[in-house]
């Protein structure tokens, strides 16, 4: 006989409890961060939580002396040395929300539509088209998404370099591959439980 | 799953249930499926029977699967 001291009766709950939990948190790191930059930009003081550009060693020493930045991090050949900008601008809080942004929305609406679909599934709707759907529009969004918002937060992280050191960073596509993992295999997914929402089709007519 | 064939199976177990005495609900529970499965079963809507089924429905009502189960063209007048 199996052990059963690893079973967890309700993890399908405790699953969807962490993706709420997920989805929560982003959403409060949002707005926490809208609105921590609203308040620094209209009180003119300190972000609780700076924002943090990496810059390439090399460029240290040319750092455009803005009041708000300073520089901390290991000091060593061929790495980034971490900047945090106390008193962005408002220029620098665009393009740091660009970069972060996109990319946390889409995990947010993942982690939402997942806690959604898992609730339906404790409900038993698990093989039903709803969550055929569902599943589809998590694989496009992650596919498409992620590739975008990771060039976007490459791109944006380059520009905010560009804003303070004379430097700028060089900029190559990048291709998340985690990422687009996720994205192949929920359609995949989707397949699969299209094929069972079939058959639960084909044998609720059966006596 | 099979095209449909411009046919279909009919259930019909009325006659055998007067000439046994027997209601739709007590061969429902005697057979050992809800009223409801046993409804959708006569007014045609099932699409598949199971032979566990079919075999409580022969044994209770003390007939072949043939005096039960007719096959008739679809009428396309629904």
């Amino acid at each position: 006989m199996t052990s059963n001291r690893w079973r967890r009766p309700n993890w399908l709950r405790e699953l969807e409890i962490a993706a709420w939990v997920v989805f929560a948190a982003i959403t409060a790191a949002v707005v926490f961060h809208i609105g921590a930059a609203v308040y620094q930009l209209t009180t003119d003081s300190e972000l609780v939580w700076p924002i943090t550009v990496p810059v390439p060693l090399d460029s240290i020493g040319r750092l455009t002396p803005e009041p708000g930045a300073m520089a901390t991090g290991d000091v060593a050949a061929n790495t980034d040395v971490t900047v945090e900008l106390v008193r962005p601008t408002i220029e620098q809080h665009a393009w740091f929300l660009a970069g972060w942004l996109p990319g946390t929305a889409i995990a947010a609406v993942v982690a939402f539509t997942l806690a959604r679909q898992l609730r339906l599934a404790r409900q038993g709707l698990l093989f039903s088209a709803q969550v055929v759907r569902a599943l589809r529009r998590i694989g496009w969004l992650v596919l498409v998404g992620t590739v975008l918002a990771v060039n976007l937060d490459m791109f944006a992280t380059g520009m905010l370099v560009a804003d303070i050191t004379p430097d700028s960073l060089a900029f190559g596509m990048v291709l998340p591959f985690g990422w687009l993992l996720v994205g192949f295999v929920a359609p995949a997914m989707a397949d699969v439980v299209a094929r069972g929402a079939r058959m639960r089709e084909d044998l609720e007519g059966v006596v | 799953m099979p095209e449909e064939s411009g046919f279909r199976v009919v259930v019909t177990i009325d006659e055998l249930l007067e000439d046994r005495g027997l209601t739709v609900t007590e061969l429902a529970r005697r057979v050992g499926i809800t009223l409801a499965n046993l409804s959708i079963l006569k007014n045609g809507r099932a699409k598949a029977i199971r032979f566990t089924t079919l075999t409580a429905i022969c044994r209770e009502l003390e007939c072949q699967p043939g005096d039960i189960l007719r096959v008739v063209p679809i009428d396309p007048a629904g």
